[in-house]
């Protein structure tokens, strides 16, 4: 039997002996990412005690349909992107093991303390990976605000301590009562902590700093990778450790909404890729935390997940894009730029960059049209089974917001593809001198292993059913609690 | 303690809105978390109680303190500890390419 603890243990001892052996850091990131992955696909669900020590005096690691489901989802994804760019990593490699065994930890621990370590853990890795960003200002506002996001976790953390005596999630699950108004610090605490890494309003001031900036690897691993375990441990904290009272549950939903419609609008009204996509993220993530919230805990996941793989071909191409250049000389450009390299990402400059690179445009085109949950899409599917189960419930105001925002969503992605399929103005016939004059090189392996994933979509579009019932089986563990299982108190050894 | 903890906190806060300097930030960040370190070892203490180290002369008593808040506040500090030293690092960065501490002054340049 493979114990889960591994998944934290290789790759942490990996990113130390990383650190003596630094010619052999990149084979060791490859192998501790393809070992976790194989890793994921056998290990058994349950409760495991960390040596042997039962809960409260010891660590207990949550093996259940949901977290299985996002550990599955994170290590492919993860290893998807090292291998997008094995050049990039080859510097990062220790902390990417860091990075590995922090989110790999944040997502099977049972307990409050642990999680705010993985957290910190993952966070000081973050903080390394978007260095590479070299807009040290950004990263600097980053730090301060994620410093203060995890501090104010901790303190949430403590004062639920205090009061309940435990930091076992499924203990503290048992003993919370709904009407506590002493718990309503504490989870407002929480909340806003983990605000911060799932980009949620007024904590997300860092994210435009960090993703516009940011190239083929940091965007996805921050925009993608970061934000997708976070969701999920939010995920698991406000829908099967806390009980919510209503009125909290309405101010954090309040909180979620704004978080959508300011995300949808921003994006709607930028002009640069890469902000596009980081309002949409900061959008689906609102989402995916009001879903939450509420207790559609098997389509947040969904909505997660879509999002996850969309956002990984997205920002990878974009920030690819981001550094093309001038393929000839363009007195035009020029003017406008003044430059000849480097972040062009306005959606302008790229008119029509997609018919010199159609691999790139389908890949691009098949994420983007996910992502804005267009029939045959697997984001169809997660939007349709969103609004089914809110109407099922009788919920009706949910979805009317949900479906304006993807109404916006809708129109800005497709505004998006149309130029940078089309080259010219609006309402000129295409030509091609009209096509942009930038270029941007991709190892052809590369392009179609990119294509292969955001195919996925596609496939997962026409056939969803082993998606969606795997994340019904996971969303069942939450809401049912399911994954709960009670804890005797004596503790000690076993 | 506990109120000396949670004022410690609310001076960090005020020292991170107002400050544009960013070794005073660092610092603000730091006065921050030992308010919060506080506050935690604060939860596990009360009037009366003794340390958690049993010893010939205790090893009967039932009045120990409650020993998880000083091994949640010793990781706390190690945490702490780390990311000021990365904080600190991209300030040394920052200052060589801009050649100030203060944050107003490199937004206006990035």
């Amino acid at each position: 039997m493979i114990r889960p603890v591994l998944l934290v243990v290789i790759p942490l001892l990996l990113g130390f002996l990383s650190v003596m052996f630094k010619k052999q850091a990149k084979p060791m990131l490859i192998v501790a990412a393809l070992l976790n992955v194989v890793m994921v696909f056998v290990i058994e669900k349950g409760m495991y005690y960390l040596g042997n020590h039962k809960p409260p005096y010891g660590i207990v690691l949550n093996i259940d349909s949901y977290s299985l489901y996002a550990l599955v989802v994170l290590n492919l994804v993860f290893t998807a992107l090292i291998l997008l760019n094995l050049v990039k990593v080859e510097r990062i490699a220790s902390i990417l093991l860091i990075t590995l065994a922090g989110l790999n930890g944040m997502l099977m621990t049972g307990d409050l303390f642990n999680l705010f370590v993985f957290m910190e853990i993952s966070a000081i890795a973050a903080f390394m990976i978007v260095t590479t960003n070299k807009k040290l200002v950004h990263v600097f506002n980053y730090m301060i605000i994620a410093i203060v996001g995890s501090s104010m976790y901790l303190f949430g953390v403590i004062l639920l301590y205090s009061q309940y005596g435990t930091l076992n999630m499924d203990k503290l699950a048992s003993l919370m009562g709904e009407n506590t108004p002493g718990t309503y610090i504490p989870i407002i605490m929480i909340f806003a902590g983990l605000a911060v890494e799932t980009k949620l309003l007024p904590f997300n001031g860092w994210v435009k700093g960090i993703l516009a900036n940011s190239d083929s690897f940091v965007g996805p691993m921050i925009g993608s990778i970061y934000s997708g375990v976070f969701l999920i441990v939010f995920g698991r904290l406000f829908t099967d450790v806390f009980v919510l009272s209503p009125q909290v549950k309405l101010l954090l939903s309040v909180v979620a909404i704004v978080t959508i419609i300011a995300g949808e609008f921003a994006a709607f009204s930028s002009l640069k890729l890469r902000q596009i996509l980081l309002y949409s993220s900061i959008a689906q993530s609102g989402l995916a935390v009001v879903l939450f919230i509420n207790g559609y805990g098997s389509v947040a996941i969904l909505v997660v997940f879509a999002n996850v793989v969309a956002k990984l071909v997205l920002f990878t191409l974009a920030g690819i894009m981001a550094n093309s250049h001038m393929e000839t000389e363009h007195t035009a450009f020029e003017n406008i730029y003044n430059n000849k390299t480097g972040n062009l990402d306005d959606v302008e400059a790229l008119s029509g960059i997609f018919l010199k690179n159609p691999l790139n445009g389908i890949a691009f085109t098949v994420s983007a049209l996910s992502l804005g949950s267009l029939p045959f899409f697997f984001g169809f599917f997660v939007k349709i089974n969103v609004l089914y189960s809110m109407f099922n419930n009788g919920d009706y105001v949910l979805p009317a917001i949900i479906l304006v925002a993807s109404l916006i969503e809708g129109a800005y992605i497709i505004r998006m593809l149309v130029k940078l399929w089309n080259p010219g103005k609006e309402g000129e016939k295409a030509t091609k001198e009209a096509v942009t004059p930038l270029n941007y090189e991709i190892n052809q392996l590369i392009c179609m292993a990119i294509l292969l994933i955001s195919l996925s979509l596609l496939v997962l579009g026409v056939s969803p059913d082993l998606a969606i019932s795997r994340a019904d089986e996971a969303g069942m563990d939450l809401e049912y609690n399911i994954s709960t299982e009670y804890v005797e108190l004596e503790g000690g050894m076993k | 303690m506990h109120i000396v903890g949670v004022i410690l906190m609310l001076v960090g806060v005020y020292g991170l809105l107002t400050n544009r300097h960013i070794i005073k930030m660092i610092i603000a960040i730091n006065i921050l978390e030992i308010g919060l370190n506080l506050f935690i070892i604060s939860v596990g203490y009360s009037e009366g109680l003794i340390a958690p180290i049993i010893t010939d002369i205790n090893k009967n008593a039932s009045n120990f303190a409650d020993p998880l808040p000083q091994a949640l506040v010793l990781t706390a500090i190690v945490i702490g500890v780390g990311t000021t030293a990365i904080l600190l690092a991209v300030a040394r960065k920052l200052y060589q390419q801009y050649g100030t501490f203060d944050i107003r002054e490199m937004e206006g340049g990035r």
